[in-house]
């Protein structure tokens, strides 16, 4: 039996190769807590009385997000996406209902159907190939919506660090650097009244850190995956990295350190090229042209 | 010795030579990286060792999407 890098005491759960160390399950929540606490403050995630919108969907990552943003006392609500995705989000959703009832955190449950008009499932029918990018413009959109009406300063979000860095290397292949300036740990490159900035508490912690943390906390997770998820190009660049850091143990860190040092120099040079921005003529959503994505999607759908 | 394993897709006993966990996810091409190791009911880390009989499942972590 391995005995615990830290305590040397208790059976270990997780290898952590890129620190040449392994922790047992007390000693690891520990380590994890500490490090959403430390990137929340190094990017001034949050500030004295924020009110915190919590994306959660029922997954290991948001509700890992969820319960250590709970354990800092902070104010926070609960807002789920229903994508209308069958056989999927219904699962999900009760794992959130049942996590926010024992935390007795507010829970705000919005759906695609009600306020976009369309389901993913019905988008798909006729347009599978593109259903993650309709899916995110529309969750982006709804999110940023329902977190300003229920009053919230910031929007956190279950990303982990297997996201951003995909991200980052996706945004790199498609030649998008302008992409790279508005992401980040908190998003937005210009501010809007109507824009909530969204902002990333796990993108220090990888996915499979999310999930152990889950386990070991006996969070009840839903580990089901999105029935269109094979239509995301995501998913080759995720393989990629998987193999280079099992090669390379502490490659996925030094991508995102390496964007982190770039990132000032990228929005700085990003903000004076962007356009101002406004609201959407048909939605009154913040956009940087006259109609939002959103809305020129459904556009193109109809 | 016979392990039994359940996998993302699949439920199989399989005749092994492999010590770890590591070894076993080795033989079968699985990325240690992306998956969790749950032996006989209890989430273990890569170099726990095996023995006859054992009960592994192995879980992917991807999110979901």
């Amino acid at each position: 039996m391995a005995e615990c890098s830290k305590c040397g005491k208790r059976k270990t759960v997780i290898n952590l190769e890129y620190m040449k160390e392994e922790y047992c399950g007390e000693c690891f929540i520990n380590l994890y807590e500490k490090r959403v606490r430390k990137s929340i403050r190094k990017h001034g995630m949050i500030q004295r009385n924020d009110k915190i919108a919590l994306a959660v969907s029922g997954g290991k990552d948001s509700l890992s997000m969820a319960n250590v943003l709970h354990k800092l006392n902070l104010d926070v609500v609960a807002i789920t996406i229903d994508e209308g995705i069958c056989g999927y989000r219904d699962n999900s959703i009760e794992k959130v209902r049942n996590f926010m009832q024992e935390k007795e955190i507010p829970l705000h449950i919005y759906s695609f159907k009600e306020e976009i008009g369309v389901t993913v499932d019905e988008v798909a029918e006729e347009h599978e190939e593109q259903s993650c990018s309709y899916c995110g413009v529309f969750r982006r959109k709804l999110m940023n919506k329902a977190a300003r009406e229920l009053g919230c300063d910031k929007i956190a979000t279950g990303h982990n660090l297997d996201d951003e860095v995909q991200t980052v290397l996706m945004n790199l292949i498609r030649s998008e650097p302008q992409r790279l300036a508005r992401m980040g740990p908190v998003t937005g490159l210009k501010d809007h009244g109507k824009f909530v900035p969204r902002i990333k508490p796990l993108r220090r912690c990888s996915e499979k850190e999310d999930a152990v943390y889950a386990l070991v906390n006996g969070i009840d997770f839903d580990d089901g995956k999105c029935l269109y998820i094979n239509s995301s190009s995501r998913l080759l660049t995720r393989e990629c990295l998987n193999k280079m850091e099992l090669e390379n143990p502490g490659t996925k860190f030094s991508i995102l350190s390496s964007y982190d040092k770039m990132l000032p120099a990228l929005r700085e040079y990003y903000r004076g090229k962007s356009g101002d921005i406004g609201e959407c003529g048909k939605c009154g959503e913040p956009t940087s042209s006259d109609e939002c994505k959103a809305c020129r999607m459904i556009r193109n759908l109809i | 010795m016979k392990i039994k394993i359940k996998l993302p897709e699949d439920e199989k006993e399989v005749e092994t030579n492999a010590s770890k966990v590591n070894d076993l996810l080795k033989e079968l091409g699985i990325n240690p990286v992306s998956h969790l190791a749950i032996l006989n009911g209890e989430l273990v880390t890569e170099d726990e060792e095996l023995k006859e009989g054992d009960e592994l499942d192995i879980k992917e972590v991807v999110s979901g999407g």
